[in-house]
């Protein structure tokens, strides 16, 4: 009986709740609808490090989308994920495949969503703006 | 076909894991006849004639070896160019170790993979280059320093790994740190220092090094506010609003205000620069997301 609970909440709970978190500085949250002027862009790493050679990178099935410096993802039918690698370790954004992990364990993004990515940001006091962190 | 393991293929499970986790821990001399056995083992297997072999003691040292080896002799580069490792090396023991359960449970014989585990075992061999005539086999670091929890490669007071050739690198909870900033930090940072450094993974792993007391004497600031965010997978996450107690002219007379986040992977302590204005830990440290705006929205379903 327990197992059969446990079962329905795993199954239940993507649908009911929405995709929201991080992994290291790269955030991410789940939309209902993809701005309407979004353009399709390339698939290229969502951070790159500037020390170790490490990136966040969705692989998978789906399609990279920018409006105005905000990054998107439509999630196909067959989910994607974020992950977390060494540049050594890429092999492809299309790859279902898990590549070993560099620091943080990947996010599994549901298939049929859509998902926004930001970088965790600091604010520079003497220049008086907000940059993205780099690491 | 089999669909779940026994209590004993279980337990199996456990003593192969620390079989290749402990050899590669002990660090042991390499066994030059079984590394001579294994390197031509491989050679055999891609149809290549037995190679020469040249030992070194680091994994610089091999890529050193290699350039001079591959370098067009008309080529005036000097610069180095990476040349992948290859097979019969410890980064084997992940994949090997995981199908020498199966050869030992019975499951499955293959007798060119137990040779090549039996020999990759007995050999010690830290790392390879395998080139088409000669092999450069690096022999294991003298000195290997890890988190004592995580296991991380992680040293606050020196190089975390060390070879006989003196080449070392710097970790702090798994991430490489330049030998010149983590050589700064140990010689004596500045304020300036820190708020002239833009790259977040060197100022934390500042922060690792000096410790929170060293940090804010350097930085002349004191503790604000802390809070508590309890996320929607469960984690409870710590955040805390540091001020200088000095107001800075090129700040509009204002302190300089960090908050502390944790990673949840690493452990490794951010100090991520926000507004002055902020008084209440959590607020600030809601400002620095690109994504949520409000206490309501930041509660993740995923962090890592």
């Amino acid at each position: 009986m327990m197992k059969k609970i446990i079962h329905l909440l795993i199954e239940v709970k993507p649908k009911s709740m929405k995709q929201k978190g991080h992994q290291g500085d790269v955030q991410f949250k789940e939309l209902k609808t993809l701005p309407s002027t979004a353009k399709k862009i390339e698939k290229k790493p969502v951070a790159l490090g500037e020390i170790n050679g490490h990136q966040h990178v969705i692989t998978g099935d789906y399609d990279l989308y920018e409006d105005q410096n905000r990054l998107f993802a439509v999630i196909g039918k067959k989910g994607a994920m974020l992950q977390h690698i060494h540049e050594s370790n890429f092999r492809g954004y299309d790859t279902a495949e898990l590549m070993p992990v560099a620091d943080h364990a990947p996010a599994t993004f549901a298939p049929d969503t859509i998902v926004e990515l930001g970088i965790h940001r600091r604010y520079e006091p003497f220049q008086k703006v907000w940059e993205v962190v780099k690491d | 076909m089999i669909t779940e393991l026994t209590e004993n293929q279980k337990a199996l499970t456990l003593v192969i894991r620390d079989k290749w986790i402990n050899r590669f821990n002990s660090l042991s001399e390499l066994d030059n006849g079984k590394t001579v056995e294994l390197i031509n083992f491989i050679y055999e297997i891609a149809s290549l004639p037995h190679p020469k072999i040249i030992y070194v003691d680091s994994p610089m040292a091999a890529q050193i070896m290699a350039n001079d080896l591959t370098r067009d002799k008309k080529e005036k580069s000097s610069k180095l160019k990476f040349i992948s490792f290859g097979y019969g090396s410890c980064s084997d023991y992940g994949w090997v170790s995981f199908y020498d359960f199966f050869v030992q449970a019975g499951i499955i014989k293959h007798e060119k993979f137990e040779k090549f585990s039996h020999l990759l075992f007995e050999s010690a061999v830290y790392d390879t280059i395998t080139l088409d005539k000669a092999a450069i086999v690096v022999c294991n670091p003298s000195a290997l320093r890890r988190h004592p929890v995580t296991r991380r490669m992680h040293c606050t007071t020196g190089p975390a790994i060390v070879f006989k050739d003196k080449y070392e690198q710097y970790y702090i909870n798994g991430r490489r740190i330049p030998d010149k900033e983590f050589k700064l930090a140990l010689s004596g940072i500045t304020r300036q220092d820190f708020i002239g450094q833009s790259n977040a993974e060197i100022k934390a792993a500042w922060y690792e090094i000096l410790g929170q007391q060293k940090m804010m004497e350097i930085l002349g600031a004191k503790e604000i506010s802390t809070g508590k965010f309890l996320h929607s997978n469960g984690d409870v996450e710590t955040v805390t609003l540091y001020k200088t107690l000095d107001v800075f002219p090129e700040a509009d007379d204002k302190p300089l205000a960090w908050v502390k986040f944790m990673c949840p992977s690493t452990g490794t302590n951010y100090l991520v620069d926000v507004e002055s204005h902020h008084q209440d830990a959590k607020k600030a440290a809601i400002s620095t997301s690109p994504l949520f705006n409000d206490e309501k929205d930041y509660s993740f379903t995923h962090r890592s």
